[in-house]
C-alpha cells in the first residue's frame, strides 16, 4: 500500500497557468532581446552604412562628372580634347546616372522619396540624366559638341545634388534618432519584463518551496503512517492477506509468512485461491470471488470471524479463523483478510473435552463402585440382619437372645457405614435433596435423648437436652438430615466424654439483617476430652479422626462430622464447634427454619400399626437366604408368598397367575429385574398390570430412576427392615393411584390427536401400523438362528420410538427389553421376547383408535 | 582604349606569357575585369584579362533574389568568386574589390563559399549597362539566407566591378 503522491486538481491548473505565463513572458523577453541586439546590430554597423556612402557619393559622383565636363570644355576651348576625355565623360555619366538610379528605385530610399525636399530636387537631376542620354550616348563627335550644352544644365541641378544630400543626412538623422528612441523603449519594455518575469520567478519558486514543504509533511506522515501500518502488520499475530477484486495478492505480512510458509515476494501478484484455499473449498472460494466482482451478495466478507480450514505452503490443512473486510483503494476494491491459525485452540479444546469426558467417566466409575460396594455390602448384611431379626423370633435361651441382640447392633452399625459412604458419594454427585415437612422439634430431640440414652449410660454419661427462650416447636425442615446431624454430634460427644454430661439446647435467634428465616442454633455440649487447638479446624473433614487411639478403639468411619457439615451446608446453615482440650467441647448447628403447622405432622411412619389385608405376593429373589428372609417377614404377616429363583421364573409365574403385587430384587443373573418387570408389563399374564415393589441395595438415585423407567411401582431398600416393608406394600395396594398411573395410553393418545389434529394424527397412525406390521413380519423369528439379525435391535429402538409416541406402552416396553437383551447379548431371550411382539403388537392394534 | 587593351592581349598571347596549365585564352572584346594580385597565371601585364566571352565560357552559378538598392526581384547569372579563386588564385586570403569609381571592398576568402558571391554578368538574362550596375556586379543570394542580409554583406556587394585583386 505505498502512498501515491497526488497534487490536487486545484494545485495543477495553479501549476499549469504559471508554467504558461512565465513561458509566455519568456519568449516576450527572448523576442525583445532579439529586437535589442538586432537594433544594436544596426546601430553599430550605421557608420558603415551604404546609403550614407550611397549619399555622400552622390555628390562626388556628380562632382567627377561635371569636372569631366569641364575639364572636356576647357580643352574644346583650347582645341585639345581628345576621345579619351569623352570616354571619361561617358563613365562619370554613368557612374553618376547608377547613383541617382538607386536613389530612384533602391527600397532603402523609399520612405526618403515621399519627402518634397528630396524628391524634387531628384526628380531634377533624373530630369537632367534622361535628357542627356541621347547626348551622351552619341558619337564622340557629336558628344563633343554637345557639352558645352550639358555643362551649364549640370551646373544647374549642383544645388539639387546639395540637397538631396542635405535632406538625407537630416531624414536618416532622425531615423537614427528614432531607431535610438526605439531601441530605449524596446530596452525599458525588456528590462520591464525581465523584472516582472524574475517577480514572477520568485513568486513561482516560494509557492514551490511552500508546496514542497506541504508534500514533505504530508509525506512524512504518509510514511510515518505507513511505517506505523507496517509495524502493525508485521508484529500482527494473525496473519494479514490484502488482495485486490480479482483475489491476487498485494500485501502478506510477516505472520502471513510465518503461517503458510510463503515468502512474501513469491506470492504478490498471485491468486490467493491457490495459495491458501484447500483444494476441497477451492470451487467456493472461486464463486465467491466471482461473486464479489459482480457486486453480488457477500459470505465471508464483512460477518466476522468464520472458522474454517486452510492451506500452507507444504499442503498441510489446518483450522483457521477468518475474519474479511473490503475497502476502496485506487477507485479498486481490496480485499483484507485477517487470519488467525487456531491449530493450537482447537487441539486444546479437544484435550479439553477428552479431559472433561475422561474426568465424568472417572466419576461415572466412582458412582458405580458406590453402587457395586453398596450391593455387596449390603446383600450379605440384608441376610445377617434378616436372620437374625428371624433367630430373635425364635425361642432363644436369655444368653442366646444377648448374642443375637449384640450381632444386631454390630450389623446396625456396619449398615450405618455403609450408609454414611453411600451419603458422601449422593451428596458428591449432586443428588442431595433437602426435603422439608412439618417437624416437632421437641419430639425429634426427645426421640434422639432417648435413642442414646443406652449408649451414654454406656460411657457413665448423662444426656439431656432443653429450649432456652421463647420458641415454635413445630417447624418446617427435613426431619430426616436433622437428625443425622444431631446424632452425629450426640454420637460424637458421647464417644468422646466419659463420666460427663451431654446437654443439646435450642434456640432461637433473633433474626439476622439480610435472613428471611429465624434460625434456630442446636448445641450439643459436652464435658469430654476436648479438641486441641491444632485440629480443631480439621474435624469437619472427611475421615478425620480426633485421637488415632480412640478413634480406633471407638470405631468410627472420621465421615460423621464430615456429613453433618454436608447436610447443614445443604440445608442452607453452618456448623460449628468451640472446645477446650480437658474441659469439654460445644458443636453448634445454625439452621434456617420457618415455624410450620403442627396438624400437618404425619404420623411415625414406624410406628403406624398395619392394618393391611394379607396379600397373594410373587418374590423374585436369587439369593436364597434374602428369599427367605424376606418370605418370612412376609409370612409373618400373614401374606400368601410364592417365590421364584430368577427373572425368568418370576415373568413365567407372573404370566401364569394373578398376583397383589410382585416384589422384584434388582440385580440377578441372566434376567435382572428390570428386564423381568419390563417382561412382566409387555406380557398378556394375568399379572401384567400387578404393582411391582423393586428391591435392591442399590439406592442410587440414578438407578432408582432406571427401575421406575422398567415398569416398577415402587422401591425399597436392601437390608429390608419390616416397616418399609409394611409401608410399602399398604402404599402400593391401598392406594389405587399406583396402578391406574400405569395405564396413560388413552389421555396420552387423546393429547396426540389434539396436537396434530385428526388427519395428521390418523395419517402418522397408518404409517405406525405400517412400521408395526412391517416390523412383525420382516423381524419376527421363526427359529433361534434367525435372532441373529443384525438391524434387530436397531428395529428394535425404532419401533419402539414410534410406540412410545402412539402411547403403546406394552409394545414400546417389550421392543426395548429385546434391544437392551440383545446388546447384552442373550440371543435365546430375545426369540421369546420376539414372538411376545407379536402377541403384543396384535391386541395394541386391536385398541388403536380407528378413524370416524 | 579597348585597341590598347586588344594589342596587349594578343602580345601576351603570341609571346607564351601564360605560365598556367590551361592557359587563359586572350580575351576578344572589351575588358571587363582585370585580376591582379596573387594570380597563378597571367594573360596580360602580370594580370589576368577577361571579357564577358571569357566570363561566360566560366562556370556559372544563377539565382534569383530581390536587393535592396533594386525595385523588384531578378535573376542573376554569374561566375562565382569561388571559381576565380580556384583557376586563378594562389594562397589567397584576401579579396580587394574594386569598382570603375575607385569604390574598394575587402572580402575575407573564407566568407567566400562555392555559390556565393557570384559576379554577375547577366540580369534577367539581359547584360547589365554600366548604368544599371553593370558590367560586373558582385551579388549574394540575399533571399536565400538572412546572413546575406547584413551591412556587411551589403558593402560586399560592390557594382560596376572592374578589378580585383587577390591578396595572400
Amino acid at each position: 500500500m505505498k502512498p501515491r503522491n497526488t497534487t490536487p486538481p486545484r494545485n495543477r491548473w495553479f501549476v499549469s497557468v504559471v508554467a504558461v505565463t512565465i513561458l509566455l513572458t519568456l519568449a516576450a523577453a527572448l523576442w525583445l532581446g532579439r529586437e535589442v541586439i538586432s537594433d544594436l546590430e544596426q546601430q553599430r554597423s550605421a557608420s558603415s552604412d551604404n546609403v550614407q556612402w550611397t549619399l555622400t557619393q552622390a555628390e562626388v559622383d556628380y562632382l567627377f562628372l561635371a569636372h569631366a565636363l569641364e575639364h572636356f570644355d576647357h580643352s574644346a576651348v583650347e582645341g585639345a580634347s581628345d576621345e579619351v576625355e569623352v570616354e571619361e565623360i561617358r563613365r562619370r555619366f554613368d557612374i553618376f546616372y547608377s547613383r541617382m538610379d538607386t536613389l530612384l528605385s533602391s527600397s532603402l530610399f523609399s520612405e526618403l522619396r515621399t519627402k518634397p525636399e528630396f524628391a524634387v530636387p531628384l526628380s531634377r537631376i533624373s530630369d537632367f540624366l534622361e535628357k542627356n542620354i541621347p547626348a551622351i550616348d552619341s558619337s564622340d563627335e557629336d558628344l563633343g559638341v554637345a557639352v558645352s550644352k550639358i555643362l551649364p544644365q549640370a551646373e544647374v541641378i549642383s544645388p539639387d545634388v546639395r540637397a538631396i544630400s542635405v535632406a538625407s543626412l537630416s531624414y536618416f538623422a532622425q531615423l537614427s534618432d528614432h531607431r535610438r528612441t526605439a531601441t530605449g523603449t524596446t530596452l525599458l519594455q525588456l528590462a520591464i519584463l525581465s523584472g516582472s518575469l524574475l517577480v514572477a520567478l520568485v513568486g513561482l519558486s516560494i509557492y514551490l518551496m511552500y508546496v514542497n514543504r506541504l508534500t514533505r509533511r504530508g509525506r512524512d506522515v504518509l510514511v510515518q503512517v505507513n511505517q506505523r501500518m507496517n509495524a502493525i502488520l508485521s508484529t500482527s499475530l494473525d496473519a494479514v492477506i490484502v488482495s485486490d477484486s480479482k483475489g491476487r495478492v498485494v500485501e502478506f505480512n510477516s505472520a502471513a509468512e510465518t503461517i503458510f510458509g510463503y515468502d512474501h515476494d513469491e506470492v504478490l501478484g498471485k491468486l490467493i485461491g491457490d495459495l491458501i484455499v484447500p483444494a476441497h473449498l477451492r470451487d467456493a472460494h472461486v464463486e465467491g470471488v466471482k461473486r464479489m466482482q459482480r457486486g453480488g451478495a457477500k459470505h465471508v466478507v464483512g460477518k466476522g470471524r468464520v472458522q474454517l480450514e486452510a492451506m500452507r505452503a507444504n499442503g498441510d490443512l489446518f483450522p483457521a479463523e477468518l475474519s474479511l473486510q473490503t475497502a476502496v483503494h485506487d477507485n479498486e476494491e481490496i480485499v483484507i483478510g485477517s487470519i488467525r491459525d487456531i491449530s493450537r485452540q482447537v487441539a486444546a479444546e479437544q484435550e479439553l473435552i477428552t479431559a472433561r469426558d475422561l474426568a465424568l467417566a472417572g466419576e461415572k466409575a466412582k458412582s458405580d463402585f458406590f453402587t457395586v460396594m453398596s450391593h455387596e455390602i449390603r446383600t450379605p448384611l440384608n441376610g445377617v440382619l434378616g436372620n437374625l431379626s428371624l433367630l430373635k423370633n425364635s425361642s432363644l435361651s436369655a444368653q442366646q437372645g444377648r448374642y443375637v441382640s449384640n450381632m444386631e447392633i454390630s450389623g446396625q452399625v456396619l449398615l450405618s457405614h455403609v450408609d454414611t459412604v453411600l451419603d458422601i458419594a449422593r451428596f458428591e454427585a449432586g443428588k442431595l435433596s433437602i426435603e422439608n415437612e412439618p417437624t416437632d422439634l421437641s419430639k425429634l430431640l426427645q426421640d434422639i435423648v432417648d435413642g442414646q440414652s443406652g449408649y451414654a449410660a454406656s460411657r457413665s454419661n448423662v444426656i439431656e437436652w432443653q429450649w432456652i427462650g421463647p420458641h415454635d416447636t413445630v417447624v418446617s425442615t427435613d426431619a430426616q438430615r436433622l437428625r443425622q446431624i444431631l446424632l452425629n454430634l450426640v454420637g460424637n460427644a458421647v464417644k468422646f466424654t466419659q463420666n460427663g454430661r451431654i446437654s443439646i439446647e435450642v434456640e432461637v435467634l433473633p433474626i439476622r439483617a439480610g435472613m428471611a428465616e429465624r434460625e434456630y442454633e442446636f448445641r450439643v455440649i459436652d464435658t469430654g476430652y476436648g479438641i486441641a487447638e491444632d485440629v480443631v479446624e480439621k474435624v469437619f473433614d472427611d475421615f478425620q479422626t480426633r485421637d488415632p487411639s480412640i478413634g480406633r478403639t471407638s470405631g468410627g468411619t472420621g465421615l460423621g462430622l464430615g456429613i453433618a457439615r454436608r447436610f447443614a451446608e445443604a440445608m442452607g446453615g453452618e456448623i460449628g464447634v468451640e472446645s477446650t482440650l480437658g474441659e469439654g467441647s460445644v458443636f453448634w448447628v445454625c439452621l434456617p427454619m420457618k415455624p410450620a403447622d403442627e396438624s400437618l405432622i404425619s404420623k411415625d411412619d414406624a410406628t403406624r400399626k398395619t392394618t393391611i389385608s394379607p396379600l397373594n405376593l410373587l418374590v423374585v429373589e436369587d439369593n436364597d437366604i434374602n428369599l427367605e428372609v424376606i418370605q418370612n417377614m412376609l409370612e409373618i404377616d400373614g401374606h400368601r408368598v410364592t417365590t421364584a429363583k430368577d427373572g425368568a421364573a418370576g415373568v413365567e409365574a407372573a404370566s401364569q397367575f394373578k398376583f397383589d403385587v410382585i416384589l422384584m430384587d434388582i440385580s440377578m443373573p441372566e434376567m435382572d429385574g428390570p428386564t423381568a418387570t419390563r417382561h412382566i408389563r409387555s406380557g398378556k399374564g394375568p399379572s401384567a398390570r400387578v404393582p411391582i415393589l423393586g428391591v435392591s441395595a442399590n439406592v442410587m438415585p440414578q438407578a432408582v430412576e432406571g427401575f421406575r423407567e422398567a415398569g416398577m411401582d415402587a422401591f425399597i431398600g436392601k437390608p429390608i427392615l419390616q416397616y418399609e416393608l409394611r409401608k410399602a406394600l399398604s402404599t402400593l395396594t391401598g392406594a389405587p393411584d399406583a396402578i391406574s398411573a400405569r395405564a396413560p395410553e388413552n389421555s396420552q393418545l387423546n393429547e396426540l390427536r389434539t396436537n396434530l389434529g385428526e388427519a395428521a394424527f390418523y395419517r402418522l397412525l397408518a404409517r405406525f401400523v405400517i412400521e408395526a406390521d412391517a416390523f412383525v413380519d420382516n423381524y419376527v423369528p421363526s427359529s433361534v438362528e434367525m435372532t441373529e439379525h443384525p438391524q434387530l435391535a436397531l428395529e428394535c429402538h425404532k419401533l419402539a420410538g414410534s410406540a412410545a409416541m402412539f402411547g403403546a406402552r406394552d409394545l414400546h416396553d417389550v421392543l426395548i427389553a429385546i434391544e437392551s437383551t440383545i446388546n447384552d447379548g442373550g440371543q435365546v431371550d430375545v426369540y421369546s421376547m420376539m414372538q411376545r411382539v407379536k402377541t403384543v403388537w396384535a391386541a395394541t392394534k386391536a385398541d388403536l383408535p380407528k378413524p370416524k | 582604349m579597348r585597341k590598347i587593351y586588344f594589342l596587349a592581349s594578343l602580345l601576351v598571347t603570341l609571346s607564351g606569357g601564360v605560365h598556367a596549365d590551361e592557359p587563359i585564352a586572350t580575351p576578344s572584346g572589351d575588358i571587363v575585369l582585370t585580376v591582379s594580385g596573387d594570380v597563378t597565371q597571367t594573360n596580360f601585364d602580370n594580370s589576368i584579362v577577361l571579357d564577358v566571352g571569357l566570363l561566360s565560357e566560366m562556370p556559372s552559378e544563377s539565382f534569383k533574389t530581390t536587393t535592396i538598392w533594386t525595385e523588384t526581384e531578378h535573376t542573376f547569372l554569374g561566375v562565382p568568386l569561388a571559381e576565380f579563386l580556384n583557376q586563378f588564385g594562389g594562397d589567397v586570403t584576401l579579396v580587394k574589390a574594386s569598382a570603375i569609381n575607385d569604390y574598394t571592398v575587402e572580402i575575407p576568402v573564407d566568407s567566400i563559399t562555392d555559390t556565393a558571391p557570384i559576379i554577375a554578368y547577366l540580369m534577367d538574362e539581359e547584360p547589365m549597362s554600366r548604368r544599371q550596375k553593370g558590367p560586373l556586379w558582385i551579388v549574394y543570394p540575399y533571399d536565400s539566407d538572412a546572413k546575406y542580409r547584413t551591412e556587411v554583406v551589403y558593402s560586399r556587394s560592390i557594382w560596376q566591378l572592374d578589378r580585383l585583386e587577390l591578396v595572400r
